[in-house]
């Protein structure tokens, strides 16, 4: 079943690279959804999904390693593989002119 | 800021990308002070792409950014450019995205919009490649190389 491992709990470290604030960490149960782990981490960072002035989508993307992460129903636990420990990134969709 | 403390603040901010780069998957040199190349895998068809970064007034001017062919070492071959949302082959060889000098040239209006100015904290460098990144695994924007 998805999202269940071996371990009671993963620690997730997201980085936000367009901050100054440094990695932000939390412990998750391994059925936490990656949905849930985007929140949190953009409210750590202070950033927000919006419109720009052209009426254009900005959204924040998680990613791991150099992947993508769309499915955002995926637990914690299905994503770092049974492993205690899960580094993400935090990423702005950027958008041409 | 003088241009030796652009390269020093370039410099600092490579490390933590070369840190990152192999779990990435980019391939990360620095030919010169003040350029930067790195090679970007889409996940979408696995084709990699070589960025040229020319960094000057870093962090506190957006670099100019190009795709090149690293055989040849020149941006003007179509091969070595996706055919994807902002990036400009052909006439310009730039990228036309709230990234890039050229793209803030283009749209004048991003200076000032709190939404997509050039954001200059955290690691800009860092920040562009990974925008870039997921920019190149989006399918309904990356539609491959251009031939």
């Amino acid at each position: 079943m998805s999202g269940q491992t071996g371990v009671a709990t993963i620690e997730v470290e997201v980085t936000y690279a367009g901050s100054r604030k440094g990695p932000w960490k939390q412990a998750y149960e391994p059925s936490a959804q990656l949905s849930k782990v985007r929140g949190d981490a953009m409210a750590h960072f202070e950033v927000a999904d919006s419109t720009d002035a052209s009426g254009n989508q900005i959204v924040y993307k998680l990613m791991h390693g150099g992947d993508t992460l769309n499915d955002l129903t995926k637990t914690v636990g299905a994503e770092s593989g049974d492993k205690p420990h899960l580094e993400l990134r935090l990423v702005r969709q950027v958008i041409a002119g | 800021m003088s241009e030796v403390q652009a390269e020093l603040n370039l410099a600092k901010d490579l490390e933590q990308i070369q840190a990152i780069a192999a779990e990435a998957g980019w391939e990360v040199s620095s030919p010169d002070k003040l350029v930067v190349e790195v090679s970007v895998r889409s996940s979408v068809d696995g084709e990699r792409y070589w960025l040229r970064f020319r960094c000057a007034g870093y962090p506190d001017q957006p670099p100019s950014i190009a795709c090149f062919d690293k055989g040849a070492g020149s941006q003007q071959v179509r091969s070595a450019w996706p055919q994807c949302q902002g990036f400009r082959a052909d006439n310009t060889w730039d990228l036309c995205l709230p990234l890039s000098v050229e793209g803030f040239n283009a749209h004048p209006a991003w200076r000032d919009d709190p939404k997509v100015r050039w954001n200059a904290n955290g690691n800009p460098l860092l920040r562009s490649i990974e925008e870039l990144q997921l920019l190149l695994n989006d399918a309904t924007k990356y539609s491959g190389r251009l031939r």
